[in-house]
C-alpha cells in the first residue's frame, strides 16, 4: 500500500507540469470519475462474492452507520468550536 | 449529487452480479480493485499537482488559524471513535477508529482496510464513508444553520475538495472555498497515513 502513496506523489509531480493544459486536465478529471465508478463496481464484485460478508450485511451496515454518525458528530462539534473562536466575524454595533 | 447516485448504482450492480454469479467465475475471481486503485490515485495526484496554488493560497488569507480546520476535523473524528470504540464490544477499538478515519474517502479506505483488516472491515469502511459523503451532501444547509459555516467542511472530511465542494460553496459561502480545498487535501493525505499507522 506504501507504493500507492508513491504513485500518488508521482501524479502530483506530473500534474504540476501539466498545470497549464486545462483541456487535458478536464479530461483527466473525467477519467478519474470513471476510475471511481469502476473501482466501486469492482468492490461490489468482491463484496457480493464474499458469502460471509453478505450474510452479515444488516449487522455490518448498522455498525457502519453508527461509526459514521459518531465521526461526523465529533468533527462537526470541534469545527463549531473553532468557528466560534476564530472564524466568526465580530458583530458590528 | 448525481455522481453519488451513479457510484451507489455501480456498487450495488457489482454486488448483485457477483452474488448471483452472472459473470463467469474466472472474471469474478480476480480482485480488480487492486489494479484500479493505483490508476485512480495517480489521477487524483495529477489534479492536486495541477492546482498546488490552492494549497498555499489560504495561508495568505487566513494565516495559521486555517490549520485548525483540518485538525478539528481529524481530531473530532478520532476522539468520538475512540470513545465509541471503548464503550462498544461489537467492533474492536482499532477497527472502529480505522473505519472512522476514512473521513468519507470510501474508495481508498475500503480498499486499504480490506487488505489490512479483512473484507468485513473493508465493507464497513465503504458503507460508513459513503454514508458520510451522502450525509454531508444532504445535510449541508442544516449543518450551517446549527453549527456554523465550517460544519459542512468538517462533515465532508476528505471529500471537501471534490465531491462535496459544490454544496459547501453553496451553503458555507464562496469565501470558504479555499478553506474547504485546503482542509480536504490535508484530510485526504491523512487517510493512508493514519490507516497505515493503525495497522503497523
Amino acid at each position: 500500500m506504501f507504493i500507492v502513496m508513491i504513485i500518488m506523489l508521482a501524479g502530483v509531480a506530473v500534474g504540476y507540469f501539466l498545470r497549464d493544459r486545462k483541456r487535458l486536465l478536464l479530461k483527466i478529471g473525467q477519467w478519474n470519475m470513471t476510475a471511481i465508478y469502476l473501482l466501486l463496481f469492482a468492490m461490489g464484485l468482491s463484496v457480493g462474492g464474499d458469502e460471509q460478508v453478505m450474510r452479515q450485511l444488516d449487522r455490518l451496515g448498522g455498525q457502519s452507520i453508527v461509526i459514521s454518525l459518531c465521526s461526523i458528530g465529533g468533527s462537526v462539534f470541534l469545527s463549531w468550536v473553532v468557528y466560534i473562536c476564530f472564524f466568526r466575524r465580530p458583530v458590528k454595533k | 449529487m448525481r455522481s453519488s447516485v451513479i457510484i451507489l448504482f455501480c456498487f450495488i450492480s457489482g454486488v448483485l452480479i457477483s452474488y448471483y454469479r452472472w459473470f463467469p467465475e474466472m472474471f469474478l475471481a480476480v480482485d480488480w480493485s487492486r489494479y484500479i486503485l493505483p490508476v485512480m490515485m495517480f489521477l487524483v495526484g495529477i489534479s492536486i499537482g495541477s492546482d498546488l496554488k490552492n494549497l498555499y493560497e489560504p495561508f495568505r488569507i487566513y494565516k495559521l488559524k486555517i490549520v485548525l480546520v483540518p485538525l478539528a476535523t481529524i481530531g473530532g473524528t478520532l476522539l468520538t471513535c475512540l470513545i465509541l470504540g471503548l464503550c462498544w464490544s461489537a467492533v474492536s477499538l482499532r477497527d472502529t477508529i480505522a473505519v472512522g478515519s476514512g473521513f468519507g474517502y470510501y474508495s481508498l479506505s475500503a480498499v486499504y482496510l480490506k487488505e489490512l483488516a479483512g473484507s468485513e472491515i473493508g465493507m464497513m469502511a465503504l458503507i460508513s464513508n459513503l454514508f458520510r459523503e451522502l450525509f454531508t451532501l444532504l445535510a449541508a444547509p442544516l449543518l450551517v444553520m446549527y453549527f456554523g459555516r465550517l460544519a459542512p467542511i468538517a462533515s465532508a472530511g476528505a471529500t471537501a475538495m471534490d465531491t462535496s465542494l459544490p454544496v459547501i460553496v453553496r451553503y458555507s459561502g464562496a469565501d470558504f472555498i479555499s478553506i474547504a480545498v485546503f482542509c480536504g487535501a490535508v484530510v485526504d493525505f491523512s487517510v493512508p497515513v493514519l490507516l497505515s499507522f493503525f495497522y503497523l
